[in-house]
Order: C-alpha cells, then structure tokens, then sequence
C-alpha cells in the first residue's frame, strides 16, 4: 500500500474512532504534541497507559471480589483509572469509569461489580483500537510518510 | 501562538521595567502526580511550554527535592489524590516552607475541592485532563508572586497605601495577567469559591481618599507575619495601628486594616489566654504526619528552645498528652513537647508534665487530629497572628533556614498556630540571641517554620519541624547558645533558656504579636514532658527559643522562679496559647478538653480526635494564679469574637486558657 493511501486509511480511522466516542480531543492534543524531536510519544504514553491499566483493573477485580467490600479503595482505584484514561482522551473508558465512581458511592456491590466488566469491556475495545491506530502510524512512517496533523474542534 | 503572545507580553512589561527579565522560557517546574500516564502527558505538555520540567510520582520526594534548594524550582504543580500524601498537605508545606507558587490538578470538579485548594494556598486549581492552553499560562503565579514580593522590599514606608501606586503601568498590567489567568481558570472551575476567598477580610478601605478603589486587604499568612513582626517588635501593649503599619511597610494597607486587624489579634490572644492549657495539650496533638515526621525531635528541640530551664521549675502544665503536643502542629507545640518533657522532668513540683508530655513521641494523634489543613482563609485569619509570631519568631531564632527544612509538612493551618507557637519560640530566641535586630530579619524563616506548624492546635507539627529547625538554628550564628541543649529531659530545661513557649500557639489568636506570649518560659510545653527522655532532640536542636509557653501553669512557675530569662529571653511574651498543658498526661486530655471548648484554635480544624485527647485533662489548667495577672494585662477579653471570626472550626477551645491569659497576664508583667 503506497503512504497516501495509507494516510488516508489512517485518517478515516481517526475519524471514525471520534465518531464513535472511543477518543476525544484530548487525543489530538497529545498526537499535537508529538513531533520531530518526540516521534515516538503518542506511543509511549498509550503503552504506559495500557500498563497502568492493567495494574488498575487486576487491582479493581481484586477490590471488587473481596467478602467485605472496600468501597474507598474501589473508589480510588477508579479515579485513578479516570484520570489516566482522560488523560490520553479514551472517552469512553473516562465516562465508564465515572458511572463506576456513581455506584461506589452508592456502595452498590452489584452495580459495582458489572461496571467493573463494563469499564473492562471499553478498555479492550479501546485498546484494540488504539494499537490499530498505531499500527499503521508506524506503517506510515515506515513507508517514509508522516502523520497527517488532525483538526478536530 | 499562545506562547510567543505571552513572549510579546513579556517584552512590553520589560519595557515598562516592571517584570524583571522574567524568564518564562526554562522555568523550572516541579510536577507531581502519582499516575504515570497523566505525568507523563503533563510533563509533554510543559515541556511544550518550553519550561523545565521535573516529574515525580511520589510526593514525598517532591518535598525532598524541594528542600534540597528551594531554588531549583520556580513552581510547583501537583495532583490533589496521592497515596503517599494528601496533595493539600504538599500544598501547604511547599506554600510555607519555599514559599513557591503551587498549582493543584485533579480530576475531581466539585466546588469543594476547589475551594479547599484556594484555601489551602493554591495558586490556581486545575482539572484534569489539562490543557496545554492553560498551562501556557502559569508562569503568571510565579511573576506575580516575585512581583508581590519585591514590591513589599523595595516599599520605602511611604503614606501613600494605594496598592495601585507603585508600579504604576506595570501593576497595572500584571494585574490584568493575573485577571487573565483567573478567568482562565475560572472557566475550568467553580469561580465562586475563588472569588470568596479573594476576598478576604476587607476592611475599611473606604475613608483612604486619595486611592483608587482599593482591593480588599486579604491577611494572608505572609501578610499576618508582618504584622506580628511588627506587633513584636513593638510590644504588644504598645503596638499601634499606626506604628504597626510603619513597620510593616506594606503599600496593600492603610492604618484602618491594621486596626482591625490588631483588634482581631488581640482578641484572639485573650481568647488564647483562657485556653492555653488547652492549646498545649493541642499542641501536643499536633499532626501525626508532622510529628511523625519530625518526631519527637522537633519537639524537642521546641521544649528545648522555650524552656531552658524555667520550664520543669514551673511544673509546666505538663501536657498531659505528649500527644497533645504532637498534635499541635505548630512547631510551638512541638517544643512544647519536647519541652516539656524535658523541662517537665524538672523540677516541676507537680508537673507530670514529664510524663505526659512528649507527645510528639507518643502519638501525635493530637496533633493529627488537629486538621492541619486549615484553610488559608481561616488560616490566615486566626493565623494571621500566629503566622506573623511565627516570622517574628523566626527571626528571633536565627534559625530560619532551619526551620524550613525542617518541616514542610506543617500545613499552613498548622501554621496558624505554630505561628504563633513559633513566634513564641522565635521571640525566645530573639531575645536569646538578643537580637532585637533579628527579628527582622527573620521573617521568612519565622514563617516558614511557622508554617508549618500548624496554627493552632496544628502546631504540633510545626513543632516538630521547629525542632528540626532548632538544630539548624543553633549552627546559626544567631541562636544564642540556648542551654537548650541542655534541655534533654528536663535538666536541660532548667537549665536551659528555654524560652517559654507558648504553646497555646495554637490558638490563633494568642498567637500574634502577642508577644505577651513569654516565651522565655520556654518551657511552655514543659507540660507533659514526661518523657524528657523521649524528647531528644530538645537537647540537640537547642532551644527554640521561646518556644511556646506552656501555657498556663508551668508557665507561671516557672516564670517565678525564671523572671529573669523570661526578661531577657522574651522580646514579648507571646501570648502562650498553649502555657502549660497540664502537668499530667492528663494534659493531653486537657488540651483536647480545651480545644474542644475553644473555638478559634489556629487551627480550624481540629480534629475530632485531638479535641478529644485534650478533653481529659482540663485539671491542670488550674494553677497559676499569676495567669489570672496575665491574663489581664493582655487584656484580651473579646477573643470570643476573634476567635470564632478565625477558627470556624471544631477546635474546641481548651479549657485550659483561662490560666493561660494568667499566664499571659504574668508574663507580660515580667516582661
């Protein structure tokens, strides 16, 4: 596949993925901020992201499989998880997390507990998206191409 | 681009030769955030801002990196949700410790949290996830507040109060950044809450004629240890508005502020008096955190300091609860603490001050309990006292450097009190030092160290950090010699100039200016020194100089039978919020008795926990007739008033004040 074409794959993968709520603008900020001196940053904040995710959710489950449930904790480790998912703009993973944080409140265990799957279930799905993206980012870059600069208001 | 527009500014306030060559280019920025993903995109984005950027995970370190110099830095911009500490507390010690501008970030919205970063000194409250627009704007803090700064050093005392005078354009125009910045903000935030707490106490601005509106005078703790410099440096008794406004030589104020101000003070004071017992027990009470972090040695070095000697004679109220001391923040309390478990051991006939004391081993839990996150506001205005003592202090104590490092942790609620219970000690140590002079110049150590304490019952942990601070003042060319070292346990107490500190820094009221506060007593914490033996750092930080006078009774004691140090050691007898926790572990009870019973313990918040260490021991409290003498000529009668205006808060007052205005009442007489 010749670089512009794989450009345009690649933007219409942006479009979409905006479309559909997986990223928002806080996304193209950090591709903003990526540049000749940082090629590499886009991916490396969303490999520490997908790390520290990991942690939070085998920690969450942990929390949340517990006979006496420690709602504080759960609570913490949730916002953590909202902080850093709004950090690199996976909004949809951001806004399951604060549906999350509602039930926690609520001491909800149930409620906690399906949460729990669904902000699973956004993660993986984000994740899937995410290294796709970066996938052909570096596809692009290896055929010589560089990444288009996405507006998005 | 944003950025280069700021440059443009930049350049335009350089002309008008008001920003001095602010480089906003490479500021160095501390950024602190326990989540890996988002430092690392903030640190993206500062970077883009073209600062310097250092990052860490891990607040505590932060802290370390920032007392290692304090100048490494410029600003300091940290997450609210830490593990290892609360980001307020980072807040509070960075705010008076380094005096550095400090940024909170978080994901939560409410409006409480905002305000309680304001509160606690924020310069502004930023939600997550940040956006690098917002960050293209921070230096503005960090001009503003080195603008703020030398315009208050380089202000001839003049007439004219007219904030707007000097600087002219350039005020002007850093006021419009700082508007820009706010509104910037604002957006991101609740304005409410920063506007509330903008406007601080105003006061009558109204009859200055010649000025344009002037903004309503805020006393933030910086502000509050002028004042209490000045008020020292005068004597309480003699402090006028005029005169205290002279000294303090800052444009923001006209004579009208200080006047209320003043009265406020004083009020507090009283209030203080009747309570003092109660503070020590406060006092001990400290923070946990602060204590725990300076241990027993800031407290030491606190009782140390205050109470050379005259301490254990006075059978200092020994803080029943070492705790208590602990849990005061203010460094006050510490030395109380440490005081009094030196001084407790002495001589005093019926001190168990010794044994109770050393709350700053035992469980700060006082001083936990004691909130020491008082909010700035509320902080600042009983504080106001108690910060200013603390700068007073500090001078006194030459020690200034010390007590920044020592103990950041301090929050600034702490301060309030430990302001005071610093400006206890550093009238001590002024006088030790015989440095009237120093007094002066010490200001921001006073400060800084006071800071930390926490005002009011916070104290404690200032206390601790005043230990800390101590050690460090004694390499100072200033600190006398205080025999404070000497005061390990008890002997050294006598022996030592320990100067009465009040510990009732807690209050904030007593804390300013008063320098009724005796601190030559030292010994104030004397109370409860039980341990002596737990206090080692008494003997090695030296004493703290005045530190907190115990309060009520050791106080009176020892003031008897130590008239002479108080004389020389005390500038002004601050006003000993804390005299004497009680002499028996019940101190602690007591204190926390009196906390709960005064309300304008410095520190806002008391905790629950530290009002209930003080409720035990409110006995004590009652000895010194001489307090009763003291009491009145600090004439503090309407600290009612003051103190609840100061403290919203749960501190109770403690019970043990009554003696401690007795106390007051006598040292002022010595003095």
């Amino acid at each position: 596949m010749e670089v512009g074409q794989m450009q345009r794959q690649w933007m219409g993968y942006m479009k979409s993925l905006f479309m559909e709520g997986f990223l928002d603008g806080q996304f193209l900020q950090l591709q903003q901020l990526q540049d000749e001196n940082n090629p590499e940053f886009v991916v490396e904040v969303v490999s520490l992201f997908f790390e520290d995710s990991e942690r939070i959710l085998k920690d969450l489950s942990f929390a949340v499989d517990q006979q006496s449930v420690d709602f504080k904790k759960i609570d913490a480790h949730v916002h953590q998880f909202k902080g850093s998912s709004a950090s690199i703009g996976a909004q949809r993973v951001k806004n399951a997390c604060i549906a999350f944080r509602n039930f926690c409140e609520e001491q909800n265990i149930d409620a906690c507990r399906s949460c729990l799957q669904q902000v699973k279930q956004e993660y993986i799905h984000v994740k899937n998206k995410l290294e796709t993206l970066l996938r052909l980012e570096q596809q692009i870059v290896a055929a010589g191409g560089s990444i288009p600069m996405m507006e998005w208001n | 681009m944003a950025v280069e527009n700021q440059k443009d500014h930049l350049r335009d306030e350089e002309e008008d030769g008001f920003i001095n060559r602010f480089p906003i280019v490479g500021m160095r920025v501390l950024a602190v955030d326990d989540n890996p993903t988002c430092l690392k995109v903030l640190d993206k984005l500062l970077r883009q801002c073209e600062y310097h950027v250092t990052t860490t995970t891990n607040a505590i370190e932060a802290l370390r990196m920032l007392r290692e110099n304090r100048n490494n830095f410029d600003l300091v911009i940290s997450d609210v949700d830490m593990p290892d500490m609360d980001g307020f507390k980072l807040l509070e010690m960075v705010g008076l410790e380094m005096d550095l501008p400090v940024i909170m970030l978080s994901g939560h919205r409410d409006r409480n949290m905002v305000f309680k970063g304001i509160s606690h000194g924020a310069c502004d409250y930023l939600l997550k996830p940040v956006r690098l627009e917002e960050l293209q704007n921070i230096w503005q803090h960090v001009v503003r507040k080195q603008t703020t700064a030398s315009k208050d050093q380089n202000k001839a005392s003049n007439e004219d109060r007219n904030p707007n005078i000097s600087g002219g354009n350039s005020q002007n125009v850093l006021e419009n950044i700082a508007e820009q910045n706010k509104n910037l903000g604002k957006r991101r935030k609740d304005q409410d809450e920063e506007e509330e707490n903008e406007d601080g106490e105003g006061t009558g601005d109204e009859d200055d004629p010649s000025s344009q509106k002037k903004p309503r005078v805020v006393w933030s703790v910086d502000l509050h240890k002028k004042f209490l410099i000045a008020v020292n440096q005068l004597g309480l008794e003699k402090a006028v508005p005029k005169k205290i406004l002279d000294l303090m030589n800052d444009e923001r104020l006209t004579r009208e502020n200080v006047a209320s101000h003043l009265q406020k003070f004083r009020l507090y004071l009283k209030k203080a008096n009747h309570h003092q017992g109660n503070m020590v027990a406060a006092l001990g009470g400290g923070n946990d955190s602060y204590f725990q972090m300076n241990g027993m040695e800031g407290y030491a070095n606190f009782c140390t300091s205050t109470g050379s000697g005259t301490i254990s004679s006075t059978g200092m109220p020994s803080c029943p609860s070492s705790a208590v001391f602990g849990r005061l923040n203010s460094p006050a309390g510490l030395n109380m603490r440490g005081m009094s478990s030196s001084t407790l051991v002495q001589p005093v006939p019926s001190q168990n001050i010794n044994n109770s004391w050393i709350p700053a081993n035992q469980s700060s839990s006082l001083l936990h309990g004691i909130p020491t996150q008082l909010n700035q506001s509320k902080l600042n205005n009983c504080a106001t006292g108690i910060s200013q003592l603390t700068q007073i202090d500090s001078t006194g104590f030459a020690v200034p450097s010390g007590f920044h490092n020592s103990r950041a942790t301090l929050s600034n609620a702490n301060n309030s009190l430990q302001v005071s219970n610093h400006h206890l000690m550093m009238d001590g140590n002024s006088q030790q030092t015989h440095n009237s002079g120093s007094f002066r110049n010490q200001s921001s150590v006073g400060s800084a160290s006071l800071g930390n304490t926490n005002a009011g019952i916070g104290g404690f942990s200032n206390l601790l950090d005043y230990n800390h601070c101590n050690e460090n003042w004694q390499s100072q060319a200033q600190l006398p010699k205080f025999p404070a070292n000497s005061l390990p346990v008890c002997e050294s107490f006598n022996g030592n100039q320990l100067h009465p500190t009040s510990i009732t820094a807690f209050n904030p009221r007593p804390c300013v200016g008063n320098n009724q506060v005796d601190f030559s007593s030292g010994n104030v914490i004397t109370a409860t020194l039980e341990d002596a033996r737990n206090v080692p750092s008494f003997q090695e930080g030296g004493l703290i100089g005045n530190v907190i006078q115990p309060t009520s009774y050791a106080v009176q004691q020892r003031w008897e039978e130590h008239k002479v140090d108080y004389s020389q050691n005390m500038i002004r007898p601050f006003n000993p919020i804390n005299l004497q926790v009680s002499s028996s572990r019940e101190a602690t009870n007591f204190v926390a008795h009196n906390t709960n019973q005064s309300k304008t313990v410095c520190n806002n918040r008391v905790d629950a926990s530290f009002v209930d260490q003080v409720n035990g021991t409110s006995t004590s409290v009652g000895h010194c007739t001489e307090v009763e003498k003291l009491s009145s000529d600090l004439r503090v009668n309407s600290n009612d008033a003051y103190m609840r205006e100061i403290m919203a808060s749960q501190v109770g007052y403690i019970p043990g004040f009554g003696t401690i205005n007795d106390i007051m009442g006598t040292m002022v007489k010595r003095v």
